[in-house]
This record gives C-alpha cells, sequence and structure tokens, in this order.
C-alpha cells in the first residue's frame, strides 16, 4: 500500500471521492419543479463534478503507475499543530472574542514557526490585533465578536 | 475617448483622502511584494476586506496602488538578496544582484523604478485606448458567445497557468464546482448547502482567497520552514542613471512594455512569462549579450517593464469583458464586483467615469510608484530583515478579522480556514492556486450564459455552432488544448 502513496494518487483519490459524495448529493435533489424550457440547476455542478471525477481518475492512475514517493522534507508536526491551531481558533472565535482569542492564535503561530524572543513576540501578538480591532470596529463600524461580559 | 468622463474621473482622483490611501497603499504593497513568500494576490486578498468601509473610488484607488507597487516590490529582495519576492522578479535578480555586490545596489533600484513605472504607464494607455473598442465588439456577445469566450478563457488559464494541464483544468472545475454552492438563482433550489442556513447564500470569494492564498502560505511556513535573511543586507538607497545611459535601453524598454502588455492581455499567462520573454528578447537582440547576467542594466530594464506592462494589460479583458485575465486580476474583478461594480459592456456604456477612474488610477499608482520608491529605498534593507514567524503572525490576526467581516458569517471564517488546509495539500501536488479563484468568479457567469444559452437553443447544445463568433472560441480553444500535446507526441515520435 505504501508504494502506492504518492502525491498525485493523494489528489486524484481525494477530489475522485469528493465528486462522487457530491454528485450522489445532487441527484438526491435534482428532483424538483422547472419552469418550461429550462436546465436542471444542478446541470453546470453536475458536467463540472463529472469532469472532476474523470480528471481525478487520470491523476490517479498517472500517481498508481508512478509508484510510491517518499515525501520530501515536511515538517508534520508544525503543520498539524498549526492546523489545530487556526481550526480551535476558529472553534472559540465568536466565543471567546476576538481581542482574547486572535493574539494567542497570533502567539501560538509564531512560537509553532520557531520564532521564540519574547518582547516583540507580544508585542506583536498584541499590536497587530488590536489595531486591526480599532480599524474595523472603531472606525468602521464593522463588529468583531466582543469577550464575554466585556464590551470589547 | 469620453473626456467630460475623463476630467470627471481626474476629480474624484484628486480627492485628497483617495490619494492618501494610494501612497499607503503604495508603500504598503511595496513591503509585501518584498516579502518573499508573499505577493501580489495575498496582498490584495488581505486588504480587499478592508475596503468594505472605503467608497468604491477610494477602494479601487487602493487596490490598483497595491497591484502595481507589490509587482514591483518583487524586484527589491532580487536585487538585494538575490531571492525574488515575487515570481514575476525572477529575471531581475539575474542582473539586479550582480549589480548590487559590485556596490551599485542604489543604482539596480534607480533602473527597477524608473523602468517599472514607464512599464505600467505604457500598458495603462494601451488599456485606455484598447479596453473600450474591446467593450465595444462584446455588445455583440449573447449568451452563447459569453459561455464559448468564458470556455476559452478557462481552458487556456488552466492549460497555460499550469506545470500539468490536468492538474490546471482540476483547479479551474473545482472553483466552478465552489461557485454552485447555495441557492439557484433561477430556481431557488438549494445546492451543497447540506441544511446550513448560512450555506444558502452561497460561498464568497473574499474567505477563499484569504485561505487559499495568504492562509495557505502560512500552513506552508510551518511545514517547510522559510529562512529569514541571515547575512548582511546591503543598505540600498535609490539612484537614476544620467539620461544618456537611458538612451541604448530605450528600444529594450519599449520592446519588453509591447511583451508585457501584450502578454498581459492574454489569458493566464501572466508577469512572470513576460519578464523571462522580455529578458531573453532583450539579451538576444542586445550588442552586449555576454555582459547579461553580469549586471548589465538592459537586463533589469527588460525584465521590469515587461513585468509592470503586465498589470495594464491584464486589466484589458478583465475590465471589458468581466474575464480575468491572472489571480491577481480575478481578485481586483471579485472586489469591483463586492462593490456593485460589474465589469463588461455595461460598466462601460453606463459609469464611463468610473472606467476612466480605474485608467487615471493605474496612472497615478505607477507615478506614486516611482515617488514612493524612491523615498523608502533605504528603508527597503530593513524590511527584509523582519522575521518571518512574525509576519505569518501579522497574516493570521489581518486573515482571520477579514474573513468575518466579509458578511460577519462563521461559515466564512470556516471556509477560510479549510481553503488554507486545502490550499497547503494543492501546493503539495503541484496544483496551481489561481486557476480556482478564476473557475469560481467566472463560475456564476459560466452557469447563466449556458442555462440561458440552452433556453435559447431550445436545449440543443449543439445549436451553440450556430454562433460564428461561438465557434471561433471554441476553435481556438480546441487549438490551445490540442498544440501542446501534438508537440508532445512530435518530440516523442523524433
Amino acid at each position: 500500500m505504501k508504494q502506492l502513496v504518492n502525491s498525485d494518487t493523494l489528489l486524484g483519490g481525494f477530489f475522485g471521492l469528493v465528486a462522487l459524495i457530491l454528485l450522489r448529493s445532487s441527484y438526491h435533489s435534482s428532483d424538483v419543479f422547472l419552469l418550461p424550457g429550462d436546465a436542471p440547476p444542478f446541470l453546470v455542478a453536475q458536467l463540472a463534478l463529472y469532469a472532476v471525477l474523470a480528471l481525478s481518475l487520470a491523476i490517479l492512475i498517472k500517481g498508481v503507475l508512478r509508484g510510491g514517493v517518499a515525501p520530501g522534507d515536511i515538517r508534520w508536526r508544525p503543520t498539524f499543530l498549526m492546523m489545530a491551531l487556526l481550526l480551535m481558533t476558529t472553534v472559540l472565535f465568536k466565543m471567546a472574542g476576538y481581542l482574547l482569542i486572535v493574539p494567542l492564535a497570533v502567539a501560538g503561530c509564531c512560537l509553532i514557526l520557531g520564532y521564540r524572543k519574547p518582547v516583540p513576540l507580544v508585542g506583536l501578538s498584541v499590536a497587530v490585533p488590536v489595531a486591526t480591532y480599532l480599524l474595523l470596529v472603531k472606525f468602521a463600524s464593522l463588529p468583531l465578536p466582543t469577550i464575554p461580559g466585556l464590551e470589547f | 475617448m469620453d473626456f467630460t468622463s475623463l476630467v470627471a474621473a481626474i476629480g474624484m482622483q484628486a480627492d485628497p483622502t483617495t490619494l492618501a490611501i494610494m501612497v499607503l497603499a503604495t508603500f504598503l504593497g511595496m513591503i509585501v511584494g518584498a516579502l518573499p513568500g508573499l505577493g501580489t494576490v495575498t496582498a490584495l486578498a488581505i486588504v480587499l476586506p478592508f475596503t468594505f468601509v472605503l467608497s468604491p473610488t477610494q477602494a479601487i484607488g487602493m487596490l490598483t496602488a497595491i497591484y502595481v507597487s507589490s509587482v514591483y516590490g518583487g524586484s527589491v529582495p532580487a536585487i538585494l538578496i538575490n531571492v525574488p519576492g515575487t515570481p514575476q522578479s525572477a529575471a531581475t535578480a539575474l542582473d539586479g544582484y550582480p549589480m548590487a555586490q559590485s556596490g551599485r545596489a542604489a543604482e539596480a533600484l534607480g533602473w527597477v523604478t524608473v523602468a517599472s513605472a514607464i512599464g505600467g504607464i505604457f500598458s495603462m494607455i494601451v488599456l485606455m485606448f484598447l479596453a473600450p473598442q474591446l467593450a465595444q465588439v462584446a455588445v455583440q456577445f449573447g449568451s452563447i458567445e459569453t459561455f464559448a469566450l468564458i470556455v476559452f478563457s478557462l481552458t487556456t488559464i488552466a492549460w497555460v497557468s499550469a506545470g500539468n494541464p490536468l492538474k490546471g483544468l482540476l483547479a479551474g472545475l473545482i472553483g466552478i464546482v465552489m461557485s454552485t454552492v447555495g441557492i439557484d438563482a433561477l430556481s431557488g433550489v438549494e445546492r451543497f448547502t447540506f441544511g446550513n442556513f448560512e450555506l444558502s447564500a452561497g460561498l464568497h470569494v473574499v474567505p477563499i482567497l484569504i485561505g487559499l492564498f495568504a492562509l495557505s502560505e502560512v500552513f506552508a511556513s510551518a511545514a517547510q520552514p522559510v529562512s529569514g535573511v541571515t547575512g548582511k543586507v546591503v543598505s540600498a538607497g535609490f539612484k537614476v542613471a544620467p539620461l544618456q545611459e537611458w538612451k541604448p535601453v530605450r528600444k529594450t524598454l519599449l520592446r519588453s512594455s509591447v511583451i508585457g502588455t501584450f502578454l498581459g492581455i492574454l489569458p493566464g499567462v501572466g508577469a512572470t512569462a513576460a519578464s523571462l520573454i522580455g529578458y531573453a528578447q532583450a539579451r538576444s537582440s542586445s550588442d552586449s549579450a555576454q555582459s547579461f547576467g553580469k549586471g548589465n542594466p538592459e537586463g533589469i530594464v527588460a525584465s521590469e517593464a515587461a513585468n509592470n506592462a503586465v498589470t495594464g494589460g491584464a486589466l484589458v479583458p478583465t475590465l471589458a469583458l468581466g474575464i480575468p485575465g491572472d489571480a491577481a486580476t480575478a481578485v481586483m474583478l471579485g472586489a469591483l464586483v463586492v462593490h456593485g461594480i460589474t465589469p463588461g459592456v455595461n460598466l462601460f456604456q453606463g459609469s464611463p467615469d468610473l472606467v476612466n477612474f480605474v485608467f487615471v488610477a493605474l496612472l497615478v499608482a505607477n507615478v506614486m510608484m516611482l515617488i514612493v520608491g524612491a523615498l523608502a529605498a533605504q528603508m527597503f534593507s530593513r524590511v527584509l530583515k523582519l522575521p518571518h514567524a512574525l509576519i505569518m503572525g501579522g497574516v493570521v490576526a489581518l486573515s482571520l478579522a477579514g474573513s468575518y467581516v466579509t458578511r460577519f458569517s462563521m461559515v466564512d471564517l470556516w471556509v477560510t480556514v479549510i481553503a488554507g488546509i486545502l490550499g497547503l495539500f494543492l501546493r503539495f501536488a503541484n496544483v496551481p492556486l489561481a486557476p480556482i479563484v478564476i473557475g469560481f468568479i467566472l463560475g456564476q457567469p459560466f452557469e447563466e450564459s449556458l442555462r440561458k444559452g440552452l433556453i435559447i437553443t431550445d436545449m440543443q447544445p449543439l445549436r451553440f455552432f450556430n454562433s460564428p463568433i461561438a465557434v471561433l472560441f471554441f476553435a481556438i480553444t480546441a487549438a490551445v488544448v490540442a498544440w501542446p500535446l501534438l508537440a508532445k507526441a512530435r518530440a516523442a515520435r523524433h
């Protein structure tokens, strides 16, 4: 199995599967009333998905023929940590408020990327979100989620 | 040329707030362009949500200034540290870096700045005269012709811009599928919303852009660390060569400006190819070809005039037809639509003031690039020393805020993060990201024109071939697809 893993098999497999799921979903919901002469609402989506499926299969076959390739110089741990950090930030974004969660996310991002100098780290983590908040909320009146119990 | 609306556009441009915003945007664009890893599209994507609070003219001015100056900004690290800030500045490094090493960094930046401004202004003049003519031709386009034009553009962009055409096409199709999410405007049917009310309004281009280009860069930095500048960076300065030194390169300047403008108009070719072709042409026709790559200013002029001339060229189909030529103009198109401006023939007929404002803004942006570039040159060596991790931290804060304020929707924030992860995966698989955005932006007009065309032809798509214009576009599309395949087959046979 390991001999088949490369970027093409993963790409082809992933998008082939997504195309199949979306195609199935489109046929389940395509039973709708249409005005006479109108094209079905899922027509373009289905055409595009069939094309995605065909291209994914072509890329998958190409990948299988190429055989397994060892991943290059990729640091998996920081990558997954960064993904977890941003997913967690999104989950807590509305609950915790922008000015609480985003400085933590910025600091976490810098730490994951290997930056350790405390003063610039804290300075940036606070300054950029606060400046963005002031610009958007105070100057432009575009609301961002506030910290519970506080008005900012 | 409607001079009354041109005067009105100049009046709009003279607004002090607009000018101040453009100065700031020029400065910002240069810095983002100069930072390796970021680039024109990332800069535009991050800034786009912040333009929601501006008037349409201020927003156009800001985005135009960032577009022009970030292309220029990429040449600064190419000269000072031999690392192009953007791919389109790769050819500039060939002669710019040797010049900097021999103690002529200020002179090299002078050549870059002036050549970039001249290339940009040349393309603006072409845009000013060509775009209205193209819009006049587009008056004759009905649904079927529009459909054929979009098929041609999408196929060409996907086929030409990618190293692997299959992956380029896949990317374009992913964009089209994403554009179909939400309630169908014609039938009212919900598509791919999976019962989520917030998805009924469809996906928005801004979170997709921010995720694909900005957040995926953050993830990529974690996966493959970007080594910061460790050695000493030359303190640059700015020095324009005397007029007599410009005389021998004036032909190169003109040739590269023409090449850049022409390639900018063609879908999918872009500034990187333009600068490389401009450089190669200059080298092959120069009397001092042997000094290219060793610090010949003509090489810098050739590359920079070409890559900045692309900016105006790429806006020709964007403004006249609503078809973006590359990812940067796709963002510009998205920004115009967000501000209630729909490019195309109706824009030229209904809002000539606004069209002329774009021309004037492009001219002003190029002049500002010249002035701000000269004034800020001394500061670039410090900017290049900024730690990459801190820059990425800033990108995270701006990306999250920008995505949320697009529609104050958590779905948009989720789309951003998921698009970021998808963007990283696609980068690893060598799938170009630009066709996704272009596919997404053109997805709606593609669907509308196809469905209207089918209604007109009584659901018989073969009758699309009754239109000569559509046949022409389909034939060119087939040629674009077949040509590299035939060339490959011929090469394999020999």
